[in-house]
């Protein structure tokens, strides 16, 4: 035991020092975050474009429109609609019975489409327009305040969390002697495989752990987005998190031959790729596989982590957390198990 | 006897590295592998350290056979590998506690122990510093540190003065005869035969993955033929008279390079008298003289056909 | 040209590692893709599934109802958070409303009347508050006399108009499939620049080491030669790997390429990844830390995507995002796969851009890497 403290002290020290590790563990997910939450506060202010609107001047809600300030209003004849539309000079073009033309389906063609057909209601209604309040809310929203882009945040954390992996994949190269010249000492000493290999555990845990915590703390009080707010159980799901990313940089490591650079290509593709499914990059990729491959989001470890997180801070349910739990740690044991089997081989056919 | 291998084979898929190998270490002695690059030194080492799996043959250490679990003896044995293998963002002296404690558990002992090692390989000036601001010499002398802070009993070097500035060599070298002298059993690798020379009690000179031949230097030496050589620059020498020379006595042969004739003598006391005797009788003139003792070198040539130095 | 070939050479060697690279990022790029049409859809009406409480059952919240079911699909419920969120996180519902009992009295004094529990993953799912809230704001307008006139409401619902979109006589506005190539491509751009980084990252890492640049820099190779047959290689690779996305592009569109103008989409990628690879030449000169360029190039990619429209469209982003966002080419490769053109004038400026920026990254990589020849 006090062997695997010794270890967690020097190894901490050798990690720790390694600046540009250290730096990039904890600069790379700010930067990110800071550009999700710049693409994606775009939507949350919605400021839009003016829409652009060709429309005569006899037409009988010209003056509505006119009225409206995100709508731009341009007055042409009919014969010049082709030519505008092309041109994009308009988006859409409205005749006298309130019939839209347009040449490409769009939001700035849906926007005006719900709004044309909400004014021919509304005039079918046969009340003044002035009487009607366009700004009154009747919905309360029971849900945080959030909208789906927020979610992405979720995945982001998730993806950061495992991390790890590099760490884990420099530990497991360490303690080979086919891989390193440390491995060739360290296989010389008394010193057990696994307790070197716990100690780099541990060690990559809490530095990837330390970068998470920044993170969030960069999340909520910089950019001012309450991601986490049932602490307790989202710190369950972010270390699993870490863990299973820790192990799984060790399996790689473990498992062949490689060079280190290929190996690190490995973590950046899996990290990547198992991130893409849980809809980082888009909810609509995450909304497909939950509708024809469900089980696939089951599985996904980051897909876990962030739809925990999800369900736990926006939702306020603990339902999945014990399911979730399990199948990381499942994972984790099943890779634990499998390294130290591949170490085991405790002697190589060349160095 | 300490280490003990019997016949060891070595396949790698394109070549044998080790060719039923054997190697006996006694206790208390410095025992030198001798051999040129590639011949398996290395490699011999390792399957004695159990670093290597190997096809056949036996290897005993401390009497008991060694495995990669074997801890107790483990902790017998201290490498210096042959490269420098230690904690890039760890100072010197945190490199050697650690390794350090990886044999000792009490603190106080630790302690010593680790002055003491830094004071063996003269580090002290430089225990704060890292070790890619060090030059090649002084990581290597961290090197050894790390690898015999625990004193162990049997300490195996693998080439450790390669690319080393000559005074860090001969530093090492006396280390080496000091941890020797405190009752540590050394093995010593290298392709440098002035090294074995010096150094080693005892030496095995290896070839193609074999152990060709082992014995003191002196026994080496003993066992060629030339034991002496002369070398002889004469002016304007007759044939008839080179082909008298023939009839010194313990004249083996007689090479001649241009103006340089390199007598070869087997063993006897008095070659070097005979010679001058014999230029001379003959009024011989003669512009250098000198008398080459055999070299292990010459030992290597003679038993394998090649020169050791490569 | 040695240093051609022992670049190529070491590319060849790293083959297996640099195919599966390639391999799993074009899989995400057609999984992306082929979300195309749904998501435009999305921005268009689509049903969603509610599900609906209603504890009030007057004429007034019962005609709310048949309107949601006109324009929706109703879902069953029970009027239980836990039970409700969890449709909601499964997915069966997208959104579910409550009607208290006191609910017509709510509308009438302007007040929130209806609780809803959306789904905050789909952004399709706020058209449930607008139907609502314009359902109950023409309701408002027909109270007199203590009552809502809610068969006119109705008619007037019904009300709609047409759209008719025009069939371009422009034979290249094949809307459908310009979209398809839209996300395809633009996709491929957050591809080709972390594939081009890492795969020539890859092979860089050997000529990089240090102690085999110090071999070079003393030999009588000179500097601007060796630099010329590194970037050769360098765009040897490149080449291969934006060759890989084109011809499957084409595979999948066949013959309907003529429906669209596809050029227009082989000349920008092109453009663009000629102006990554001197991204990366200049990444090579500024670093060789292997964590920095790891780093690196996932914020340049990833990153830089976000901001310029790659995974949310360049409409909806912020003013200020999309100013930042025009310092990098990939803003001016998206605006360009975005736009339906016809003729190359009208991107004219757009590809001008993705150009300087190549001459300003290659011109900087080389001044940099002159001066750490004197280091």
């Amino acid at each position: 035991m006090s062997n695997i403290i010794r270890n967690c002290m020097y190894q901490g020290k050798n990690l720790f020092r390694e600046g540009s590790l250290l730096f990039w563990s904890v600069i790379y997910p700010i930067i990110l975050a800071v550009l999700f939450y710049a693409a994606f506060n775009g939507i949350m202010d919605s400021s839009l474009d003016d829409i652009n609107i060709g429309i005569e001047e006899s037409n009988e809600i010209f003056h509505v429109l006119e009225e409206m300030d995100f709508i731009n209003v341009h007055i042409i004849t009919e014969n010049e609609v082709y030519e505008k539309l092309d041109n994009e000079e308009i988006d859409a073009f409205i005749d006298s019975n309130l019939n839209l033309t347009v040449d490409e389906s769009g939001i700035n063609q849906t926007i005006i489409k719900e709004v044309v057909e909400e004014i021919k209601q509304i005039i079918k209604l046969n009340r003044p327009i002035d009487g009607f309040e366009f700004f009154v809310s009747y919905v309360q929203g029971k849900n945080q305040e959030a909208n789906s882009f927020v979610v992405i945040f979720y995945s982001l954390i998730a993806m950061v969390s495992t991390y790890g992996i590099y760490a884990g994949i420099e530990t497991a190269s360490l303690v080979q002697a086919n891989l390193s010249n440390l491995g060739i000492r360290i296989n010389v000493t008394p010193l057990k495989k696994q307790n070197f290999l716990i100690a780099g555990v541990i060690v990559s845990l809490l530095m990837n752990l330390f970068a998470n915590t920044v993170l969030l703390l960069f999340i909520n009080y910089i950019l001012k987005i309450h991601l986490c707010s049932d602490l307790k159980h989202s710190a369950v799901f972010i270390l699993l998190g870490n863990l299973f990313g820790v192990i799984l940089g060790v399996f790689i490591g473990v498992s062949n031959k490689k060079s280190m650079s290929v190996k690190t290509l490995i973590a950046i593709v899996v990290t990547l790729l198992l991130s893409f499914l849980s809809g980082m990059m888009g909810p609509w990729i995450k909304i497909m596989i939950d509708k024809y491959i469900p089980l696939l989001a089951r599985i996904n470890p980051i897909s876990i982590i962030s739809n925990n997180l999800y369900r736990i801070n926006l939702l306020g349910s603990t339902k999945s957390v014990g399911e979730g739990a399990v199948i990381l740690l499942f994972y984790c044991i099943v890779l634990l198990f499998l390294s130290y089997i591949f170490l085991r081989r405790k002697n190589y056919d060349s160095l | 006897m300490i280490v003990e291998a019997k016949n060891i084979v070595k396949r790698y898929a394109e070549r044998i590295a080790l060719d039923h190998f054997s190697m006996e270490v006694y206790e208390g002695e410095i025992l030198g592998l001798l051999g040129p690059n590639g011949c398996g030194k290395t490699t011999a080492i390792n399957c004695i350290l159990s670093l290597l799996n190997f096809d056949k043959g036996e290897i005993k250490v401390f009497g008991k056979k060694m495995t990669p679990s074997s801890y107790d003896i483990k902790r017998k044995i201290g490498l210096v590998p042959q490269e420098v293998s230690v904690f890039e963002n760890l100072t010197v002296r945190e490199n050697i506690d650690y390794f350090c404690g990886l044999y000792v558990d009490d603190k106080y002992e630790r302690k010593k122990y680790v002055e003491e090692a830094i004071e063996f390989v003269d580090l002290k000036d430089y225990v704060r510093f890292y070790p890619k601001k060090l030059s090649g010499g002084l990581k290597r002398r961290l090197n050894i540190a790390c690898g015999i802070v625990h004193k162990p009993k049997l300490i195996f070097l693998d080439e450790p003065t390669v690319a080393v500035d000559a005074q860090s060599r001969n530093f090492i070298l006396e280390g080496i005869k000091r941890l020797n002298g405190e009752g540590s059993t050394v093995v010593y690798t290298t392709h440098y035969l002035e090294e074995a020379e010096m150094l080693c009690s005892r030496i095995i000179i290896m070839d193609n993955g074999k152990d060709i031949v082992s014995g003191t230097t002196e026994e080496l030496k003993a066992m060629i033929t030339a034991s002496e050589k002369i070398v002889v620059s004469f002016i304007n020498i007759e044939d008839k008279i080179i082909n008298l020379m023939n009839s010194i006595p313990h004249v083996i042969d007689i090479e001649r390079n241009g103006e340089d004739f390199i007598i070869k003598f087997e063993n006897g006391i008095n070659n070097l008298s005979n010679l001058l005797s014999f230029i001379t009788e003959h009024n011989l003139t003669y512009t250098k003289l000198y008398s080459k003792l055999p070299t292990l070198n010459d030992v290597f040539l003679e038993l394998t056909g090649k020169e050791l130095r490569d | 040209m040695t240093v051609y070939r022992y670049f190529m050479k070491i590319a060849i060697r790293n083959r297996w590692t640099i195919a599966m690279y390639v391999i799993v990022f074009f899989v995400m790029t057609v999984l992306n893709s082929s979300n195309a049409m749904k998501r435009e859809e999305s921005f268009v009406e689509s049903r969603l599934n509610i599900g609906i409480i209603d504890n009030c059952n007057s004429e007034l919240s019962n005609s709310l109802k048949d309107y949601l079911k006109d324009e929706n699909n109703i879902v069953d419920t029970v009027e239980d958070e836990d039970y409700i969120k969890e449709q909601i996180f499964l997915e069966m519902a997208d959104a579910v409303i409550i009607i208290p009992d006191d609910f017509d009295e709510k509308v009438i004094n302007r007040e929130e009347s209806v609780l809803i529990y959306k789904d905050d993953r789909k952004p399709q799912a706020i058209q449930i508050d607008n139907q609502i809230n314009k359902f109950l704001g023409f309701a408002n307008i027909t109270y007199e006399n203590g009552t809502f006139d809610l068969d006119y409401v109705n008619e007037a619902l019904n009300e709609s108009i047409e759209v008719h979109v025009l069939s371009s006589e422009d034979k290249f506005k094949n809307l459908g499939l310009n979209a398809w190539l839209k996300f395809y491509f633009n996709f491929t751009g957050y591809v080709i620049i972390a594939l081009y980084v890492a795969v020539i990252g890859v092979v860089m890492s050997d000529f990089g080491d240090e102690n085999i640049d110090n071999r070079r820099r003393i030999s009588s190779k000179r500097f601007l030669e060796f630099n010329r047959e590194i970037y050769l290689g360098q765009l040897t690779l490149a080449a291969a790997v934006a060759s890989i996305f084109i011809i499957a592009s084409i595979l999948f569109i066949r013959e309907n390429i003529w429906s669209v103008y596809y050029v227009k989409y082989l000349v920008n990628l092109v453009v663009f990844s000629f102006s990554i690879l001197c991204l990366t030449f200049l990444i090579n000169n500024i670093t060789r830390n292997k964590y920095a360029i790891t780093a690196l190039s996932n914020v340049l990619s990833l990153g830089t995507s976000f901001i310029s429209g790659v995974m949310v469209p360049q409409e909806i982003l912020g003013e200020k995002v999309l100013v930042i966002a025009k310092f990098f080419p990939m803003y001016y490769f998206v605006k360009v796969n975005d736009s339906i053109v016809s003729s190359f004038s009208d991107v004219g400026f757009e590809l001008f851009m993705q150009l300087l920026f190549a001459v300003a990254f290659l011109l900087i990589g080389l001044i940099l890497s002159k001066k750490a020849q004197r280091a």
